[in-house]
């Protein structure tokens, strides 16, 4: 039953041409001075200061506008593309507000303005925040150290595929272990970073408990086995109970075992990798600690190991004089390299210290308290909604953070599926709610993550949201067929965006492909 | 526009498919028609090939359609200012309210048949999976099938994700550059007795080469699922060992080994390749075992049928339990996409060989399957999956019951 007062959304929409297309021949936001008769004198003719070989031969095709067009064009688009701050419970990603005086802080000179090859004398401060966040994260995991090289967490999952690799060439071994373990329900990034790394994947499917067996992990243990690579809890919510025989199972045959920890939200504070048993793990800093996420920029996949791989690590690492300052440690002999620039996003690891810090221990565990049980609080009204039906409905174990459902009844009652009403949602301020990795095992997925951001008002609001595009589908399934109605841009219908040709990211590219 | 060859198209409209969906039936095959009718049931079929064909208004002098007068095409054609080649077939008048006999089979197959002859490019239809078995039962994969997606619940990969989809792989097929096929399976629900979610296979029909536009089984993101699957295969061939018999059995899966092999073999059958050549089509249990007589070295390439999730047993019962037992569990790569893997519910494997197979086997003397079998679908990429089968286990296996049949398997 809908509760909620549904708003009457609409987006701006501007139909904002490109800035290309604005250009207007010699118009100018600002004019360079003349040179002074003095200067001028004194100089030879400025473009001569270039040098011969550098100098264009024909000039930038530049759009030319005026200041004021300029800051109307980007506000128009800023509003097109970042006007709807709504509810999103995007599963999988965590989704948490980013607290304001975070993003002030990283704004500072001292930290917009660093460059890392500054002496670290002059660093001591930041260098400092990133070692106490290696702490912090130490406690939460057990485990024995972090980096915050890789910028996201396929990354700290490739990081893993090479240290893998590393770990066993310097035994002898590689040859012999090339057969990295995993699930259906782990991201598809450990099975692609462990590709990338040469390795061969063998992944095990759920089987009627709703993970896969322990009959099953042993038959395929071996002594080809280089490492395990699993999250738990997963996507659609269930925990496998037999981890920590799963994770002795593969360490006694020899292989490493890495904790994807993307769905940490649910049990910070709860369980430690190293504790189960794991050699290593990965936390999302850009979603489960506050920072920001987006555009495959400002992330960070922080990764922890235990001793044992320590010398694999990528470097520079951050660690700690005995007088107490903070030093720059460049990475070993039987270090993998790097996985990405220097020691991290920065900007990120602060914005996540400084969120964990304002946390506390205790806030964490409420925020893993309160994102399990919001999650069961929708579970109850989303199950009432005739159409929509939970992953695997015969497992009667509660679902941790995040509750994977299908909308297949309503699509076979109606021909909606998923997506249309994906899109049909945002057209009430409602942002897309995730589906599910692929290949998809249930029809017409849908995953959403409350976190312990959203308060019950938002909840019920997406929930009601989806109960009435449900009874949309019913009275007027062409309706949401064809939504949005009150976004930006309309249903795009089926380009597939796989094709070079349907697409273009540079106004060169745009003209060959669409201005012929 | 004029484009030297217009594009042949045979329509084909099954009025009544796609009637029971909105009144809570599966498909309206048999007495379930009468039932829908009853229950207000709308011809939907003929409203979604309407939403599909109004798109190609601008392309009519490259189009040519064929099609039967009424019901069935011509009346819709008529409507949207198409002209159509009438097609001579008048064995019931579709003029008029659908006549009900048994069903709209014959209709279909009647039509079908007389495409045959026209020099068709492609067939559209708009209907549910019981249309196009019907019309793949005629023209197998002498045509490429397309479908306007009209039934219930379709599990053929010939559907349009939407009507529209198909008009625009219809405006691509303009260009003769993009007249591409590509096979696709013919599924359709499963015997009375199993669950809805069952599928049975029917063969490999063509469809129109459009992997984006064109429903995969149940999802509509298994493209790279399938790209996977070609390039296992493609290497698979590559490291084909000389003088080995391969046996493929039946299904797209496997028949990309030959494809890639530039083999052309009828992919319902068991066929055998050796030194990358074709040596037995659509073999029989006696051809199989008459060519395991003469050879040591021997692989069987498995697929798995989609939706259901049967190794052997079903589609494929010349591979009987004798002939496994002959070549040995351990020669068997098992091929599929992992999509078709993840789309059964659970990821299992089910084995039911014949206990009346012609060689006279008993299925005590069988060896067991192992519990657990690799399924490659990717170039180092495999899905690990229980079999679940009927051999008798010697030790005391845990008896599980498998759930599309409600029988008592062993999984050993």
């Amino acid at each position: 039953m809908i509760k909620s007062k549904i708003r009457k959304y609409h987006a701006p929409v501007w139909d904002e041409p490109l800035v290309m297309d604005l250009s207007a021949p010699g118009r100018r936001g600002a004019f360079a001075p003349e040179l002074e008769e003095k200067i001028a004198k004194a100089t030879s003719e400025p473009s001569a200061l270039i040098p011969a070989s550098l100098a264009r031969k024909t000039p930038p095709s530049l759009p030319e506008l005026s200041e004021f067009e300029v800051q109307r064009h980007y506000l128009h688009l800023s509003q097109q593309t970042l006007g709807m701050m709504g509810i999103s419970l995007f599963g999988t990603c965590t989704m948490k507000y980013n607290p304001r005086i975070n993003e002030r802080l990283v704004y500072q000179p001292f930290v917009a303005e660093m460059h890392p090859h500054q002496d670290p004398e002059t660093m001591q401060g930041l260098l400092e925040i990133v070692y106490r966040f290696d702490e912090i994260l130490r406690s939460l995991s057990g485990l024995d150290k972090f980096v915050f090289q890789a910028g996201g967490g396929a990354d700290a999952a490739y990081t893993m595929a090479t240290i893998t690799r590393a770990y066993h060439a310097s035994r002898g071994e590689l040859a012999q272990r090339n057969e990295i373990i995993t699930t259906t329900q782990a991201h598809p990034c450990n099975p692609a970073t462990a590709a990338a790394a040469g390795f061969k994947i063998i992944t095990l499917p759920l089987e009627e408990d709703g993970y896969p067996s322990v009959e099953a992990l042993k038959a395929v243990v071996s002594e080809r086995t280089a490492a395990l690579m699993v999250n738990n809890p997963d996507d659609i919510g269930i925990y496998n109970p037999h981890i920590k025989e799963w994770v002795k199972v593969v360490r006694e045959a020899g292989g490493l075992c890495f904790y994807d920890h993307a769905n940490f939200n649910g049990v910070m504070t709860r369980i430690r990798a190293a504790d189960i048993g794991f050699d290593a793990c990965m936390y999302m800093l850009h979603k489960t600690f506050g920072g920001l996420k987006g555009g495959g920029g400002p992330a960070v996949g922080a990764f922890g190991c235990n001793e044992k791989l320590i010398p694999f690590l990528p470097g520079p690492t951050v660690e700690k004089n005995s007088d107490g300052s903070f030093y720059l440690k460049k990475e070993g002999a039987n270090s993998v390299g790097r996985v990405r620039e220097f020691f991290g996003n920065v900007p990120v690891v602060i914005r996540a210290y400084s969120w964990t810090r304002a946390m506390g221990i205790d806030g964490l565990r409420d925020a893993a308290n309160i994102s399990v049980l919001a999650n069961n609080y929708m579970e109850k009204r989303l199950l009432q909604i005739p159409g929509v039906t939970k992953a695997l409905p015969e497992l009667t174990q509660r679902r941790l953070e995040m509750t994977r459902y299908s909308l297949g009844e309503l699509t076979a009652e109606t021909g909606v599926n998923c997506i249309d009403v994906q899109n049909r949602m945002t057209d009430y301020g409602v942002d897309a709610f995730w589906l599910s990795h692929e290949p998809w095992f249930i029809p017409e997925p849908f995953t959403p993550e409350a976190g312990e951001l959203w308060s019950i008002e938002d909840l019920d609001y997406w929930i009601d949201v989806l109960e009435l595009v449900c009874n949309e589908a019913r009275s007027n399934p062409e309706m949401v067929r064809t939504a949005p109605h009150n976004q930006v841009v309309a249903k795009q219908g089926s380009i597939n965006l796989n094709e070079p040709e349907n697409w273009a990211t540079t106004y060169r590219a745009y003209k060959r492909k669409y201005k012929k | 526009m004029s484009s030297s060859t217009p594009l042949k198209i045979g329509l084909l409209i099954n009025p009544i498919a796609g009637m029971g969906g909105r009144v809570g039936l599966h498909g309206t095959d048999g007495e379930i028609y009468k039932r829908a009718l009853q229950l207000g049931a709308v011809e939907e079929s003929t409203l979604r090939a309407k939403s599909s064909l109004a798109l190609l208004g601008d392309f009519k002098d490259e189009l040519t359609f064929y099609a039967v007068e009424g019901k069935m095409g011509g009346d819709l054609l008529t409507e949207l200012n198409f002209s159509y080649y009438p097609v001579a077939y008048q064995s019931i008048d579709t003029s008029k309210e659908v006549k009900f006999i048994k069903s709209s089979a014959e209709d279909t197959k009647a039509l079908a048949t007389q495409f045959l002859h026209s020099d068709l490019d492609l067939i559209v239809f708009a209907g549910g999976d019981g249309t196009a078995r019907d019309i793949y039962s005629v023209v197998q994969s002498k045509i490429p099938i397309l479908g306007i997606p009209a039934g219930v619940k379709m599990r053929s990969g010939v559907f349009g994700l939407h009507p529209e989809n198909v008009a625009q792989i219809i405006i691509q097929m303009i260009n003769p550059a993009n007249r591409r096929s590509a096979p696709a399976e013919i599924l359709d629900r499963g015997p009375e007795s199993a669950p809805y979610s069952a599928s049975s296979f029917f063969g490999v029909a063509l469809t129109a080469y459009a992997p984006d536009l064109i429903q995969r089984s149940k999802s509509t993101h298994s493209s790279t699922a399938e790209i996977g699957l070609a390039e296992l295969a493609e290497t698979f061939a590559n490291q084909m060992k000389s003088d080995r018999l391969y046996l493929l059995g039946p299904g797209s899966s496997t028949n990309l080994i030959a494809e890639a092999l530039g083999i052309s073999a009828q992919p319902s059958g068991v066929n055998a390749i050796c030194n990358r050549a074709l040596i037995g089509e659509d073999l029989s249990e006696s051809d199989i075992f008459t060519l395991l007589e003469a050879r040591q070295d021997v692989q069987l390439i498995l697929g798995v049928i989609g939706g259901q999730g049967y190794l052997l047993g079903r589609g494929n019962q010349q591979l009987s339990g004798a002939v496994i037992e002959k070549i040995g569990w351990e020669r068997i790569y098992v091929v599929a996409s992992s999509q078709k893997l993840l789309n059964l519910a659970p990821v299992q494997l089910y084995i039911d060989f014949n206990i009346d197979s012609a060689s006279g086997s008993e299925l005590e003397t069988l060896t067991p399957p192992p519990t657990f079998i690799q399924v490659h679908t990717a170039n180092a990429r495999s899905v690990v999956c229980r079999i679940v089968h009927n051999v008798p286990s010697p030790n005391n296996g845990k008896a599980r019951s498998a759930r599309s049949e409600g029988r008592n398997y062993v999984a050993s």
